[in-house]
């Protein structure tokens, strides 16, 4: 497998099926962890290499669906794959609606599941590049002035430097002057670079506030 | 008497003078023709004796025969004769012969004749002395008569005079003879006694003077020389003393030979006592026919020789539906059907032995041909010197009814009880499975888990198998899982089919703890999918208990399922089903209890009895034979099942099985 640094994590209370999981895991060369409820998985420390979770729907205290939820609101999103004994649809679609990757039914067939922890992982390698990257640029976007944020936003918003000047009530100097300070600190060659830089953190900020602001609702260039 | 043989004696001296004359002879022949048949016909023989010689010269046939000689013998000496007169009458008779001789008169005796083979013979000897010349007696010439007859008769007579007599004073009636002119002639001892007078006082007296009317005394007696006869007529006679008795007389006339009228006879009879005796009887019979008729059962009173019916009471003609008059007569042959002669004849033969013969039930039939059952007795009593027969029948149509209507209550009973039995067995096993069909979907995860379990480790067995070299290693491993999860499965599917199956419970020892697991592992899917967890508390140290296993997984199985769904009723809030067993006692014996308390709805303590009624349900969809089913078994098995709402939240059903001193293995 090419997946050396990632780890897919199990829980499920049956001990059936988490330890077939487990060995069939380990048996295509991935590294696995298992657990027999989600509170004993949020308990452990997880790495910051790519990581899934095989997660089955029913768990005793703490369900699958609502490790979930929590998962999500933490801030440190995992790719997951249900599993279920009995799944029923209603079930699946909230599964899928709350980001889930796969939804699968016990029995099934081996391939299916290595299929979706391979894009599972692919996904979170992904996620945790973008979630990098976003990081950065928001380290930088912390170094702004509130003046400088301010020309960032109409920057970006399309104005023009008078247009900018006007609405700030100032001189078009100062605005040019802070438009170069903005492109610097934030590392922009490009105003449309600066505006990628404020999608990919505007993607970051809708994930974190429930839509404020979206990727859709900013305006066109 | 005495003038025959007066007569006789002359005749025959005249035959004695007259023998030589010739020109007699002829009359004489003819004239002796004559006497032999006279003395035959009057039983009278003579004879003459000569004194001188002391020998008789003369025997005629009929003495002969009265002393039974033989004339061919010719006549017997004196002492032969002498010998054939009965002894105590020897000296009467010589006397007789010497007084004759003697005096030269005539003389009479009665005396006997003791004749061989004991003949005893009365005779009556007449004698009349022959004088000669010289006024000597020459001869005795004499009749014997024979008076046995004669004699007897007289004895007859006397004898039926003396038992009249003593008839006529054995009379408890006063009795007495009066004459024409109205004089009493004769009394009786009772005449005595009801006068107060002797005998010889009232003989000659006037019988009207011992009345209270003497003038209706006379007219009565008047009546009876005038009509012959009176009957009941009523006087009051006076005792001397003055107390006055009331009688009737009967009375009719005597008459003598010549059919003259001599007198009256009367018989007065005391009606004082009778009619007292008489009411007293009345009363007595009123007072018997009133218990006889007021017996319950109906009496018969049968004629022995032939069990022809003389008397029957009310109940015997109620019952029968016949009248009194038509049941006399009849025999129990005519109603009752079960006996016939030979059985009757049987029975009166086994009642003569002193026994009462009983039947159980026999039939009768009623007029209008319907028949009842009745109870049959029969005994003999004697009655006057006679043989009856009483048939005593009980109606026992009730006892009969009674007792077909138990047999087929019986009958129902059993069918009922046999049906109640069908119905709760096929209940329990509905109710089981209603059970399992509420839970299929956590009975499908409890199978689908081991088998994903198998299927996810032999994929990993075949991958490294597949591996480069080989990892058998871990391919052992993923084999020993798909081993021992499809032996899970196959555990799963085995309980599910030991629950769903009808078979008689059957007793066994069993493990409380195990049998909670058991069920504990059939519900822990739904346990899992309603998010429920599950604290278990059992004590290790258990005894067994006697009981059904199927019977106490179904128990369990309801009481854990019933927790579920109460606890799936409310949200939000902590999900616990807590399952303890522990020892405890049951009427002061050791006894194992289990306790399931949920965290749910839970009930108001005042419903607890309600709760185990059948079709109680507080479910939408439940049938509400759970709790009802599960107390049932559990009391079969000597057990108790209660229920409690917790303090806090929800409820707890606690089942108390008695412990057996075996600890199960």
């Amino acid at each position: 497998m090419n997946e050396p640094d990632s780890t897919v994590f199990v829980v499920d209370d049956d001990r059936s099926v988490r330890e077939g999981l487990l060995d069939l895991i380990h048996s295509v060369g991935m590294k696995a962890k298992a657990f027999s409820s989600a509170r004993e998985f949020l308990q452990h420390e997880r790495p910051a290499t790519p990581a899934c979770l095989v997660l089955d729907v029913r768990l005793p205290g703490l369900s699958g669906l609502d490790l979930q939820r929590q998962l999500r609101q933490s801030g440190q999103p995992v790719p997951i794959i249900f599993i279920t004994g009995h799944g029923d649809i209603p079930m699946s679609v909230r599964a899928m609606k709350e980001g889930a990757v796969e939804f699968l039914t016990k029995p099934f067939r081996d391939q299916d599941l290595l299929d979706a922890i391979h894009h599972a992982l692919k996904a979170d390698r992904a996620a945790r590049e973008q979630r990098a990257k976003a990081a950065e640029l928001r380290r930088r976007y912390d170094r702004l002035t509130p003046r400088e944020r301010e020309v960032m936003q109409l920057v970006i918003a399309g104005r023009l430097n008078k247009q900018i000047a006007g609405e700030l009530g100032t001189s078009e100097v100062t605005v040019k002057m802070h438009r170069g300070q903005v492109m610097h600190k934030m590392g922009a060659e490009s105003v449309v670079e600066l505006l990628r830089m404020a999608e990919t953190m505007a993607i970051i900020a809708t994930v974190q506030s429930q839509g404020q602001v979206s990727r859709k609702s900013a305006p066109p260039p | 008497m005495k003038e025959i043989a007066r007569r006789l004696a002359d005749s025959l001296t005249s035959l004695l003078m007259f023998r030589n004359l010739r020109e007699s002879e002829e009359a004489l022949r003819q004239s002796q023709a004559y006497l032999v048949d006279s003395q035959r016909l009057s039983h009278t023989g003579s004879w003459a004796l000569d004194v001188a010689s002391g020998k008789y010269d003369y025997w005629s046939e009929e003495t002969y025969r009265i002393f039974e000689f033989d004339p061919q013998d010719g006549l017997p000496t004196k002492e032969a004769i002498y010998r054939r007169v009965h002894p105590e009458d020897r000296t009467r008779a010589l006397a007789g012969d010497e007084k004759a001789i003697r005096e030269k008169v005539d003389a009479m005796s009665e005396g006997r004749l003791a004749l061989p083979k004991g003949i005893v013979k009365h005779i009556r000897v007449a004698r009349h002395p022959v004088l000669n010349a010289a006024g000597e007696v020459v001869k005795l010439v004499g009749t014997t008569m024979d008076i046995t007859e004669h004699k007897r008769a007289e004895e007859a007579l006397r004898l039926s005079n003396t038992y009249n007599r003593s008839l006529i004073e054995a009379s408890l009636d006063p009795l007495v003879t009066i004459g024409p002119d109205g004089n009493i002639t004769d009394v009786n001892a009772a005449t005595e006694a009801a006068t107060g007078c002797y005998r010889g006082e009232l003989i000659g007296t006037d019988f009207c003077d011992y009345f209270t009317e003497p003038a209706q005394a006379r007219a009565g007696y008047e009546q009876v020389f005038r009509e012959g006869m009176v009957r009941d007529y009523p006087l009051e006679l006076r005792h001397r003393s003055g107390h006055v008795i009331s009688v009737l007389y009967n009375a009719s006339v005597y008459r003598d030979e010549s059919g003259r009228v001599v007198g009256i006879f009367a018989a007065a009879r005391d009606i004082t006592e009778q009619k007292r005796a008489e009411e007293v009887v009345r009363e007595s019979e009123t007072r018997f026919r009133t218990f006889v008729d007021h017996a319950p059962d109906a009496l018969f009173m049968l004629e022995f020789e032939q069990g022809t019916i003389i008397d029957v009471n009310r109940p015997a003609c109620e019952s029968l539906g016949y009248s009194r008059q038509e049941l006399i007569g009849k025999t129990p042959l005519d109603f009752d059907v079960n006996l016939d002669r030979a059985t009757l004849d049987a029975m009166a033969e086994r009642t003569a032995a002193g026994e009462t013969v009983s039947f159980d039930r026999h039939w009768h039939r009623r007029k209008d041909g319907s028949l009842f059952p009745v109870e049959v007795h029969l005994s003999l009593f004697w009655r006057g010197g006679r043989r009856f027969l009483l048939k005593v029948a009980r109606d026992i149509s009730e006892r009969v009814r009674a007792e077909e209507a138990l047999r087929s209550s019986d009958a129902e009973r059993q069918r009922a009880e046999l049906a109640l039995q069908d119905t709760r067995a096929e209940l329990e096993r509905v109710s089981r499975e209603t059970t399992m069909g509420a839970l299929a979907a956590s009975i499908a995860h409890e199978v689908n888990q081991p088998i994903a379990g198998v299927v996810t480790s032999a994929n990993a067995g075949l991958n490294w198998l597949a591996a480069n070299p080989p990892n058998l290693s871990k391919t052992r491993e993923a084999l020993e899982r798909v081993r021992r999860d499809g032996t899970r499965a196959g555990d799963v599917l085995a309980r599910i089919r030991g629950l769903l199956k009808r078979t008689p419970p059957t007793k066994t020892l069993v493990s409380v703890n195990q049998i909670v697991n058991e069920v504990l592992a059939l519900t822990a899917g739904k346990l899992r999918g309603d998010n429920i967890e599950t604290a278990l508390a059992l004590d290790a140290s258990l005894p067994a208990v006697l009981g059904d296993s199927i019977q106490l997984q179904q128990v369990l199985l309801n009481l854990i399922t019933n927790a579920i769904e109460a606890m799936a009723e409310v949200a939000h809030k902590q999900r616990t089903l807590r399952v303890q067993s522990s020892l405890g006692e049951l009427e002061g014996k050791p006894a194992v209890i289990v306790a399931v308390s949920d965290t749910g709805v839970g009930f108001s303590n005042t419903d607890t009895e309600q709760l185990f009624e059948a079709f109680h349900t507080t479910k939408p969809q439940g049938m509400g034979m759970g709790l009802w089913i599960s107390r049932s078994i559990i009391e079969d098995q000597g057990g108790r099942l209660t229920a409690q709402a917790n303090s806090g939240q929800g409820a707890t059903f606690a089942l108390t099985i008695p412990a057996e001193h075996e600890v199960a293995a």
